[in-house]
């Protein structure tokens, strides 16, 4: 098994520094024997050459997205090959935004990868914090948005989850993210998989794991479940307004 | 900028509402100068301004900086208008611009030391353009509002004005390339017996050259990306500092320019800011003597650090900026780099976001919580609405599970510990200064008196 961490020097905002250690460790868990690769981005992804089981990317500035964009070029048709195959890929944060057609920046257009079709648009005067529960396969993440892009498109087909409370891809939808296969990109950051075990567990399902165990599971589902109350308390807003 | 009867109507406006504020004991550091702002958009271009302009800058230490200028200045017979009780915000400058003026809007200070939130750089340099800027670093801070370094960097970064000198920290590999064209100076403190060769930080914001993306070669790393680095690939490195300290924490000096300083606490942080408000004033041409002499009399303000032995402990009470993985990873350095046995206390939730939201925490995964797993430390007690969420941060650090202790309720802070420890911490996020923290601070000491009485 081969998991692989994109640039995880510089795509690890929001959390995510802990987020794919904790992934790793709950992989190693697991799957003993498990490869785990970090690539860097002067560095060619093991992905081109090898069949990875999952990978994994973060929250990065506006820069490094346009870094990332260039690097991960030559490796499109290689993705979408993977994704095609059943590759798990998490794209958490600003990152699914490389995966777009494009970003739009004031008069700026970014051609993104293009392996989905919708496009995003960066507002950087504009930021946008809220909380996010959503409904994921028969689960409820508890979630965070913090970002200055609104992703725009017909996610109707291939959407990552449902929106109970928050938004979606922008403003006017509940539908959040997008899902292809096992391909889960989402604004959503968390980390989500230290702060959802049921997710975490369900990736570790779709690795092979047939009774995954997390790390620390005990005080990650207690936590989880003091923070689901408070998302779903009607009194407590999406936005605040501090 | 010509002074008219909308920048008049501004001005009176601002004073009669600091005066109505101040009658009523209300903080008057902010509303005042909205008012003139709204009134005159363009106030604090039309208002005259101090001399010497003074501004300092960076995520964390901008206010310890401002008081330490502010103190030093005062004490070598200075009068200087600061914004040191209030806003440091657009409105909080144009307050303390309209108070430090006469009603004809005149200067009535000679000397000004401002700290400005970097985000309102772009609204307060047009106007008031420092002669003077320290940065004292950039690293991550609040999610919501600052997103990231890079971002609070390109706020900077397209704002100060060109006649403004800039004083850098040398050791920032963010900061320290702030504005290459204008004229700067760096600071920095010389290696220390305490730095790495590699970063044990969950992340470094600066791990790859900004020039040509390789990873940085670090020379020796204090804290995320301060230190000293290279590029193999690239040549680029770390800035030549004029200003270069030797700093001993154990001893609480700090040799600068041939001159011995008293450092005002030994933590490495407070150090960093003491040596920034050195740099400028020895730029600006005071002596090194006259400073150290200034500095003696200087203490760090209640707010931001408070120590008391009692029955032969140490109890310490330190800000720890929540929302700020950053600083609170300082902290947690400089307290597992204590010697002694510790026990601590973590208070660091928002209280603002808790209300009627629940506060993004992720902040609190980029955090250094392992740091708090060193065998010197007996005890975590973490108090407030997210203690769940940090128990986790804790245990993913490495923190053994019978260490921790957790309640929703801050007010049970005090009782949560078993006070046995040489040192006893009490990290607090700075909106919890002065209530509750202030009192909390007051209920550990009682508690450790009451427990040698009962000796």
């Amino acid at each position: 098994m081969i998991i692989e961490i994109l640039y995880p020097s510089f795509g690890n905002l929001f959390g995510e520094s802990s987020g794919y250690l904790y992934l790793e460790r709950c992989v190693k868990l697991n799957f003993p024997q498990a490869e785990i690769v970090r690539t860097e981005i002067n560095d060619r992804p093991a992905f081109a050459d090898r069949d990875v089981d999952l990978v994994y990317m973060g929250g990065m500035t506006e820069s490094q997205q346009e870094m990332s964009i260039a690097a991960l070029k030559p490796f499109k048709s290689r993705i979408e090959q993977l994704i095609d195959a059943g590759t798990i890929f998490l794209a958490f944060s600003n990152s699914v935004e490389l995966f777009l057609s494009y970003i739009q920046d004031g008069d700026r257009k970014i051609e993104g990868l293009g392996l989905f079709k919708e496009y995003s648009a960066r507002y950087m005067m504009n930021r946008y914090n809220g909380i996010v529960l959503a409904e994921f396969e028969g689960m409820k993440l508890t979630a965070f948005k913090t970002q200055f892009s609104m992703i725009y498109g017909d996610n109707s087909s291939e959407y990552m989850c449902k929106i109970l409370k928050g938004i979606g891809n922008n403003k006017d939808t509940q539908l959040e993210g997008l899902r292809r296969k096992n391909f889960m990109g989402t604004e959503m950051v968390g980390p989500l998989v230290i702060l959802n075990s049921d997710f975490t567990v369900y990736l570790l399902k779709l690795l092979g794991a047939e009774k995954p165990a997390l790390v620390e599971e005990e005080a990650a589902r207690a936590a989880y479940a003091q923070r689901l109350k408070e998302f779903e308390d009607p009194a407590r807003v999406v936005v605040n307004s501090h | 900028m010509k002074k008219n009867a909308r920048f008049f109507a501004a001005l009176w406006t601002a004073k009669l509402a600091a005066l109505g504020l101040k009658a009523l004991r209300r903080n008057a550091s902010y509303f005042p100068g909205r008012l003139a702002l709204k009134i005159c958009p363009d106030f604090m271009g039309r208002v005259d301004k101090p001399q010497r302009i003074v501004a300092v800058t960076g995520t964390d230490g901008k206010t310890t900086t401002c008081n330490l200028l502010g103190d030093i200045l005062t004490d070598q017979g200075e009068k200087v208008l600061s914004n040191k009780l209030g806003s440091n915000i657009d409105a909080g400058i144009a307050t303390s611009l309209a108070l430090g003026a006469s009603v004809s809007g005149k200067a009535k200070y000679k000397t000004a030391v401002f700290e400005i939130d970097e985000r309102s750089s772009r609204k307060i340099y047009p106007y008031v353009q420092p002669d003077y800027l320290i940065c004292t670093n950039l690293s991550r801070d609040s999610v919501g509002r600052n997103a990231h370094p890079e971002y609070i960097f390109n706020f900077i970064n397209s704002a100060v004005p060109k006649k403004t000198k800039l004083i850098l920290n040398g050791d920032d590999m963010i900061s320290c390339r702030l504005a290459p064209g204008n004229e700067h100076e760096y600071y920095s403190i010389a290696r220390m017996p305490s730095d790495r060769t590699k970063s044990d930080n969950l992340f470094n914001d600066a791990a790859l050259c900004p020039v040509c993306h390789a990873p940085l070669v670090y020379d020796y790393v204090r804290n995320h990306h301060i230190g000293h680095a290279h590029c193999p690939s690239c040549g680029f490195e770390s800035p030549k500092a004029k200003y270069t300290a030797d700093v001993d924490l154990e001893k609480g000096t700090m040799k600068l320019a041939g001159q011995n300083f008293d450092l005002k606490t030994d933590t490495i942080y407070f150090a960093y800011d003491e040596l920034a408000a050195c740099a400028l004033l020895l730029e600006a041409g005071y002596s090194a003597d006259a400073i150290s002499r200034s500095l003696k009399k200087i203490h760090i303000v209640e707010s931001r650090y408070l120590q008391k032995t009692v029955a032969g402990k140490t109890v310490i009470g330190s800000i720890s900026k929540g929302k700020n993985p950053e600083a609170c990873s300082s902290v947690f350095n400089a307290v597992r780099s204590e010697k002694g046995t510790k026990e601590v206390l973590l208070m660091l939730d928002d209280k603002f976001d808790q209300k009627n939201s629940v506060e993004n925490i992720c902040w609190q995964f980029d955090a250094d919580y392992q740091f708090l797993a060193d065998p010197s430390i007996e005890k975590v007690a973490v108090v407030g609405p997210r203690c769940l969420d940090v128990k986790l941060a804790l245990l993913l650090g490495g923190v053994s599970p019978d260490k921790i202790v957790t309640s929703f309720d801050t007010q049970k802070g005090p009782d949560l510990l078993p006070l046995k420890a040489e040192k006893i911490y009490f990290l607090y996020d700075n909106y919890y200064y002065p209530a509750p923290a202030r009192s909390l601070y007051d209920r550990i000491i009682k508690r450790v008196e009451e427990k040698e009485a009962s000796k």
